[in-house]
């Protein structure tokens, strides 16, 4: 692999997590924000030659993220979009958070390790098997507005924790 | 601090229905609304959805595929180089390229996020040439493994090689795509990425598009996928193989004669010896391995072990006589079983005991698949006096304090009292369990009667349908311990 490829690769692969958190910014689903991710490299792959090594790689997948997700958009009902395309721009033009990649990860992974047992089963069989409030309810033998309150706050807990530690990481 | 411009608890409650896939036309309008007249009110926003995918993302690592780079090389020039351009014919490779390895790359891409979010920080930067491997331990669930000539630790890549698992569950990840868990007692052969060997014990199988012909090879079948979720399970001493397959198609092939059946959703078959079972619905719990280890315990007590004891909702062909089963099935017409337990307390004043313990020495039963049931309570009810008697033959019609209308875990609420919980992780089908609580001494403190009757039940529902039937030694065990009430008497 010649070093721009390489160089290429590396950005790309630096940049896969904050992508995917800009298109689920955008789209509000996961599994919409992986097919646009998807479609997201693809592009970016195809338009290798555009890239200069130095250059703004983020500014430039985020731009190609964000046509990506408007094209996956255009394709689906219009009632089934979150946002109006005005809000949609707002959050295109708007930087995310700066907070390093690898310290935000590790945070996470401390947080969650902290987290009681019984909530980070939940949390953990929500994202891991990707279940749905009526099925988590089910299985672990709870209302669904009592499964859906326990994960919102258990997702407050954790951002609380990771900025917290963040702090202490800067301090 | 600043107070905020929006109402948080509002933002919350939204962005919990975006996250959850329960956003209706009205909350759409109200997030729209709030999220443009505030941009601190964008940033929560984005803070919570960027946790929301960070989540996904540590949970669900893609494969590591070889031959790609694993690491930054050290340094990485930031000055400004020729832009690069191809010809058209260059372009052309590209596209074609991108349409041949664009999956794979993504995937690639995905396990190596997921790699950074877990993985400790990267040793001395290089591009590490790449090994001869093909699949990844994904998952691995109260595991002990024997004898393995490959790692056993969650995100090993593996190669060619053996798996023995002793206990628990361990879920496999092969470059294909193809997901296999291992379910113990069991021996499994990684090949290729399409390609496993069972010896005995049983694997759950998911399969997806990009790993269709995936096949698992027993010693007496041939099962190749064609895009599904299945398991195959294999006695060990008479090599019969088993095949349940959940959704999709399989083909089951002899592996002597080479004769194939079919196998559609919710169908199952078994191949022993030379003859090939044709494609069924028979009942979903699969027989698999089985195997019991005795515990002892602790001296100090008075231990009274069961005098009748027995389980109610049978499934024909799938009793135990030393086995007390309980099981929740996903359906209301799902085989659910209950265990009741008659204690003798004669002799005992009944009035002094202090303390009270149940011990239930469980065993795997063999029926069904640990993977369809998630971490598993269980509960303990007492039968209040005056109930009618029951018997370990009677037991099976007419049980006390249920009824078939009660779904598996539910009890005539007036008839009985509960007593305590426990819980069993996902996987382990072997131990000692049971309950030592205050309700438990109170109850026996205050029964009117010497002969007390406790009931099991299990709480956690099956995930899907085959779900385990979790099992504790009966008296009639001829190496574990009987149902054991252990309590302790005040003794002046």
């Amino acid at each position: 692999m010649d070093a721009p490829d390489r160089e290429f690769v590396y950005q790309l692969t630096d940049w896969q997590n904050r992508l995917f958190g800009y298109l689920v910014t955008l789209l509000g689903d996961l599994h919409d924000a992986r097919d646009v991710l998807q479609e997201t490299n693809l592009v970016l792959w195809q338009k290798i030659g555009e890239f200069e090594p130095g250059s703004n790689f983020g500014a430039w997948a985020r731009k190609i993220a964000y046509f990506q997700a408007l094209a996956f958009l255009r394709d689906r009902k219009r009632d089934r979009h979150i946002f109006d395309d005005d809000l949609l721009i707002r959050f295109a033009e708007e930087e995310s958070d700066t907070a390093g990649e690898e310290e935000v990860a590790l945070a996470l992974r401390d947080c969650l390790a902290r987290l009681p047992t019984g909530q980070r089963k939940l949390v953990g069989t929500r994202y891991r098997e990707g279940g749905s409030i009526k099925q988590l309810a089910r299985v672990f033998g709870k209302k669904e507005s009592a499964i859906k309150m326990t994960l919102m706050r258990i997702r407050q807990a954790l951002l609380a924790c990771i900025e917290l530690k963040l702090r202490e990481a800067t301090a | 601090m600043k107070t905020p411009d929006f109402d948080r608890k509002q933002l919350l409650a939204l962005i919990a229905d975006v996250q959850e896939g329960t956003l209706d036309t009205g909350g759409r309008e109200r997030l729209n609304a709030m999220l443009k007249a505030s941009a601190a009110a964008r940033r929560f926003y984005r803070k919570h959805m960027g946790l929301h995918a960070r989540l996904h993302l540590a949970y669900t690592g893609g494969a590591l595929l070889d031959g790609m780079p694993r690491a930054r090389p050290h340094a990485v020039s930031t000055a400004r180089k020729p832009f690069i351009s191809f010809s058209r014919s260059q372009l052309a490779a590209a596209a074609a390229l991108v349409i041949a390895v664009g999956g794979v790359l993504f995937a690639w891409l995905r396990h190596q996020a997921a790699d950074r979010d877990f993985a400790p920080p990267a040793g001395p930067a290089s591009v590490q040439p790449s090994v001869a491997t093909f699949a990844t331990v994904q998952r691995t669930k109260a595991t002990r493994w024997n004898d393995c000539e490959l790692p056993t630790v969650e995100g090993a890549r593996l190669s060619e090689g053996t798996l023995r698992l002793a206990e628990g569950l361990a879920t496999l990840r092969f470059d294909s795509g193809a997901e296999v868990t291992m379910e113990a007692p069991c021996e499994l052969t990684l090949v290729d990425a399409m390609n496993c060997a069972l010896a005995k014990g049983t694997v759950v199988a998911a399969i997806p598009e990009s790993a269709q012909g995936f096949q698992i090879k027993t010693p007496s079948a041939n099962v190749v996928d064609h895009g599904t979720r299945f398991a195959v399970g294999v006695r060990e001493e008479t090599g019969e193989t088993y095949t349940q397959v959940f959704e999709g198609l399989v083909e089951v092939a002899h592996a002597q004669s080479g004769e194939v059946v079919e196998l559609k959703t919710g169908e199952r078959n078994t191949v022993a010896g030379d003859r090939i079972g044709r494609a069924g619905e028979g009942p979903s719990e699969a027989p698999w391995e089985q195997g019991v280890e005795a515990i002892d315990r602790g001296p100090g007590w008075t231990l009274l072990e069961t005098v009748k004891d027995a389980y109610c909702g049978r499934v024909e062909g799938h009793e135990s006589d030393v086995l007390l089963y309980a099981k929740n099935g996903i359906r209301s017409n799902s085989p659910h079983r209950k265990s009741y337990l008659g204690f003798s307390l004669a002799g005992m004043d009944r009035r002094k005991v202090v303390d009270a313990e149940l011990v239930l020495h469980f065993a795997p039963t063999g029926w069904g698949l640990a993977s369809h049931v998630l971490d598993a309570t269980f509960s303990v009810y007492g039968l209040t006096g005056g109930q009618r008697a029951w018997n370990e033959t009677s037991i099976k019609k007419s049980p006390p304090a249920s009824s078939p209308g009660l779904g598996g875990a539910e009890l005539v609420k007036s008839q009985v009292r509960k007593l305590g919980s426990f819980s069993i992780e996902q996987g382990v089908q072997r131990g000692p369990f049971g309950i030592q609580t205050e309700q438990l001494t109170t109850f026996l403190r205050a029964h009117p009667g010497p002969d007390v009757t406790l009931i099991v039940v299990r709480d956690t529902i099956e995930i899907e349908d085959g779900g385990l039937v979790h099992g504790f030694a009966s008296r009639r065990h001829p190496t574990l311990p009987a149902p054991t009430l252990a309590v302790r008497v005040d003794t002046p």
